[in-house]
């Protein structure tokens, strides 16, 4: 259906948004309120400096080198340490958005007249095993190397739940919902079992109550690395029951 | 012109192409991918906000100490949380797009409110 005031709604967005640009543009550009502009502040001013050096004074241990101890936290990339250690709750949270979009979907997903469905192919029968062998083997590398190299239990969850989604397209007898949501609901449980356990022997709610380890070594970061493979499997899970859900609206079965 | 400031203009013009997107567009698959461009953008700006000039990942290495200069990694762990809240947002929006389509056999947002006058025409017809 096209609208008969289509170029003149394009004008007008044009123009909003042209006026929007220019008003965000002058004000991170302007250098006399601030007096110095945006990004300007001084990195040891700045909190991620305490993410940094893992300690909460400046003035404790400046350096934090390769394959020494001793630190508060010890995983190598700063990155989990805040996602999983200095704001374990946040992720929490996180995880929880993630499992109520996941709700949502199964809430609100109609179930339509059955339509016509086409078997897989030969190519995708012979392939799919082989490829998902290294699907999962990259998923769980990325999911246990969290705290070493870029990664962690998002993209590696999210690696994993593609290779399911795959099989289940291909593969009738993976596709079984109420095992994944079993699998799920054990992995939520731990993560609070985590936190409560961290409230036991730390203390505060998710608190790493581990034994802090070398840097750079597989096994040093003992928490980050539990954490992370149970919100590894929490999102694998999810998100290919968000997959499941739309492959069985399309066949007209019932998902869970 | 530095690094920084090609972020800031890729991720400006990306939030602009969201915008006029949302703006302009009456097909609501349409208005998802811009809302996902927006959504790109305003990461890609979070991220350009912890820049350093010549800075290091953040990532402690046998050649990089924390006495180096890294970029700032407190924006990159709040990226991961907002990519993974888009993708949430994402799913259930196309969900709620499904579900439109099946109610009005069309995806245009301005068929919207004209449930009772097509119904109206349907029994005339009839």
């Amino acid at each position: 259906m096209k609208n008969r005031y289509q170029s003149l709604i394009d004008i007008a967005g044009l123009i909003i948004v042209g006026i929007a640009v220019y008003l965000v543009g002058t004000a991170l550009t302007d250098t006399s309120v601030a007096g110095k502009g945006m990004n300007s502040a001084d990195f040891k001013q700045r909190v991620s400096y305490r993410y940094v050096i893992k300690s909460v004074e400046p003035s404790a241990k400046m350096e934090v080198k390769w394959g020494e101890s001793g630190y508060e936290e010890s995983s190598a990339n700063i990155v989990t340490s805040i996602v999983v250690n200095y704001r374990g709750f946040d992720t929490l949270g996180e995880v929880l958005v993630l499992f109520a979009s996941s709700a949502a979907v199964s809430l609100l997903i109609l179930k339509r007249v059955p339509k016509k469905t086409f078997p897989p192919t030969q190519i995708m029968t012979s392939s799919v095993p082989l490829v998902n062998l290294l699907v999962f083997i990259l998923g769980s590398f990325i999911i246990l190397h969290g705290h070493l190299t870029p990664g962690g239990g998002f993209p590696g969850g999210a690696i994993i739940a593609s290779g399911v989604i795959l099989m289940a397209l291909v593969f009738k007898k993976a596709f079984r919902p109420q095992m994944y949501l079993m699998l799920e609901s054990i992995a939520g449980m731990g993560i609070l079992i985590a936190g409560l356990l961290g409230l036991m022997y730390g203390e505060s709610f998710l608190k790493d109550f581990f034994p802090a380890g070398q840097i750079g070594e597989l096994f040093s970061s003992y928490f980050a690395m539990i954490l992370y493979t149970l919100i590894g499997i929490k999102v694998a899970v999810e998100i290919s029951n968000i997959g499941f859900h739309f492959i069985s609206e399309s066949k007209g079965e019932e998902a869970v | 012109m530095n690094v920084l400031t090609v972020f800031l203009i890729t991720a400006g013009a990306l939030m602009a192409i969201g915008v006029f997107g949302i703006l302009t567009r009456s097909n609501i698959i349409k208005i998802l991918l811009s809302i996902n461009i927006l959504q790109t953008g305003v990461n890609l700006l979070l991220i350009a906000l912890g820049y350093r000039d010549g800075g290091a990942a953040p990532i402690i290495t046998s050649q990089v100490s924390s006495a180096v200069a890294m970029v700032d990694p407190l924006p990159q762990a709040l990226v991961l949380t907002s990519i993974v809240i888009a993708f949430g947002t994402t799913a259930v929006g196309l969900v709620i797009c499904l579900n439109y389509y099946m109610t009005h056999k069309s995806l245009d947002v301005h068929t919207f409110g004209n449930e009772e006058r097509e119904h109206q025409q349907k029994e005339v017809v009839d």
